[in-house]
């Protein structure tokens, strides 16, 4: 469907200068990783309703990918090995793990994280506590007893755009209570902060906080009035009420 | 039916030898990473084999210290062993994939250990172009590797073509992880200036990596 917005849509192919908009623009940026503000989620809303758009930003992300494809240069040898162990050891601790929890939809197989993210999980929260950064609601969770528990069941939630290589995940600890785990979380842009919602079953949504620049690792922990969770692209601070569409949600099994 | 004094298109050039040889199927990079995203270990070894040497390469160009290097190549293969059912091959190749995996990871380690030198974009621009030795890049088959090597080299080309108020542009938000705001204030130019520049710069590249023949493979 043609999209009024973008002179990407009416043209279906190639590059157009934009009509009325910069969206072509802002295609690019984003595609580079560039876009500032509030851009990366005007991008993302509209490709997720704009085949033509999400088509010519699929062929952006496609040259921009070429870039990094420039350089070959071959890692020590001795890597192969640790990162194959690496690995093998996430499956380790999955093997160990007792077998967990219905909906395939949603709920994904326990894999423990590699102990290698324990310490830096650690430091983030330290960091986190330290530099005194506003998180509102928040309690950073042990996270090196739970991300080391093999017992800890988890439900994973995709992210889209930004965050479709983050962790989300949704763990239920030996005492049952849910915590909302992000890890490899992308830095958001400046002035902005990535913002955590619990949503109840009446659609309310109240903050479980926010992750500030520079915190890759966050644990938020869950009420029981929780019917999902979602995460959405806030002014730094964060807000009362979401301003933006969800980047990452999912449902929360008490 | 070919004359036999024709040539045939490269593309159905068959070698074939005296003796036969069992034939090797080598799985595509989709295929592995279905099978990585159904656990398979093999799987994801061969796409190590395969394309380490790209993520590393990338990673050098973002973060430069080997060791970090080092761990950017661990965190794309883990995370793309724990994301692989992620994959969509209807809107990226598998390498598109892994290479912005790979990106990210490396973009978020140079942010997250805080080492970028100031002068980057001098660095950037200074950067000597050169290219390891085929000999060197590590791959699961001699005729991958020499592949893998020409089209590094034709992509390189191609980038360095581009007009260098573009380039340095397209280089900084990609290499470096900066927003077009970051870019304008480091290059000190009008914010309007560098979305144009990055713009135009990305309509180049696709015109330039398309008459390369890089652009589909």
């Amino acid at each position: 469907m043609a999209c009024a917005r973008c002179a990407a849509c009416s043209t279906r192919r190639g590059y157009a200068m934009p009509d009325d908009t910069h969206m072509p623009e802002l295609l690019s940026l984003y595609a580079l990783g560039a876009t500032d503000g509030d851009e990366c989620a005007r991008v993302e809303e509209h490709v997720a309703s704009c085949a033509a758009c999400r088509a010519e930003l699929d062929a952006l992300s496609h040259d921009a990918a070429l870039l990094g494809q420039a350089h070959v240069e071959p890692p020590p040898a001795t890597l192969r090995a640790v990162v194959l162990d690496a690995i093998d050891s996430i499956d380790d601790a999955h093997a160990a793990a007792p077998a967990v929890v219905p909906d395939a939809s949603t709920v994904r197989s326990v894999r423990p994280r590699r102990r290698r993210f324990a310490m830096p999980a650690l430091v983030a929260a330290c960091m986190l506590l330290a530099l005194g950064v506003a998180v509102q609601s928040v309690r950073v969770a042990d996270l090196r007893s739970e991300l080391d528990d093999a017992s800890t069941r988890t439900t994973q939630i995709r992210g889209t755009g930004a965050l479709d290589t983050a962790s989300i995940e949704v763990t239920y600890a030996g005492d049952g209570q849910p915590r909302l785990q992000l890890a490899d979380m992308p830095q958001p842009p400046r002035d902005r902060a990535w913002q955590a919602w619990s949503i109840r079953a009446d659609g309310t949504m109240t903050s479980l906080g926010t992750i500030e620049r520079n915190s890759h690792i966050a644990g938020l922990l869950v009420d029981e009035n929780t019917a999902e969770v979602a995460i959405t692209l806030e002014p730094a601070g964060g807000s009362v009420q979401p301003t933006s569409a969800p980047m990452a949600r999912g449902a929360v099994r008490i | 039916m070919l004359h036999p004094c024709e040539v045939p298109p490269r593309s159905v050039i068959v070698k074939v030898s005296a003796q036969m040889t069992p034939i090797t199927v080598h799985p595509t990079d989709d295929e592995l990473l279905s099978r990585v995203a159904a656990g398979d270990r093999a799987a994801i070894a061969t796409l190590y084999d395969r394309h380490a040497s790209l993520v590393f390469g990338l990673a050098r160009r973002v973060v430069r210290e080997p060791g970090m290097c080092e761990e950017v190549v661990q965190d794309t293969f883990v995370k793309v062993w724990r994301r692989a059912e992620q994959f969509d091959s209807a809107r990226a190749s598998a390498v598109t994939w892994l290479m912005s995996v790979a990106r990210n990871c490396a973009i978020d380690r140079l942010r997250h250990e805080m080492t970028h030198p100031l002068h980057a974009s001098v660095e950037l621009l200074e950067h000597d172009g050169a290219m390891p030795d085929a000999r060197d890049v590590q791959g699961d088959d001699p005729a991958d590797i020499a592949q893998l090597h020409e089209r590094a080299a034709r992509i390189h080309e191609v980038v360095e073509q581009l007009p260098l108020a573009q380039r340095t542009a397209i280089e900084l938000a990609y290499f470096h992880g900066l927003s077009q705001s970051e870019i304008a204030a480091k290059l000190d130019e009008p914010l309007g200036t560098i979305k144009t520049r990055i713009f135009h710069g990305m309509r180049t590249l696709r015109g330039l990596l398309d008459a390369a023949g890089v652009r589909d493979a």
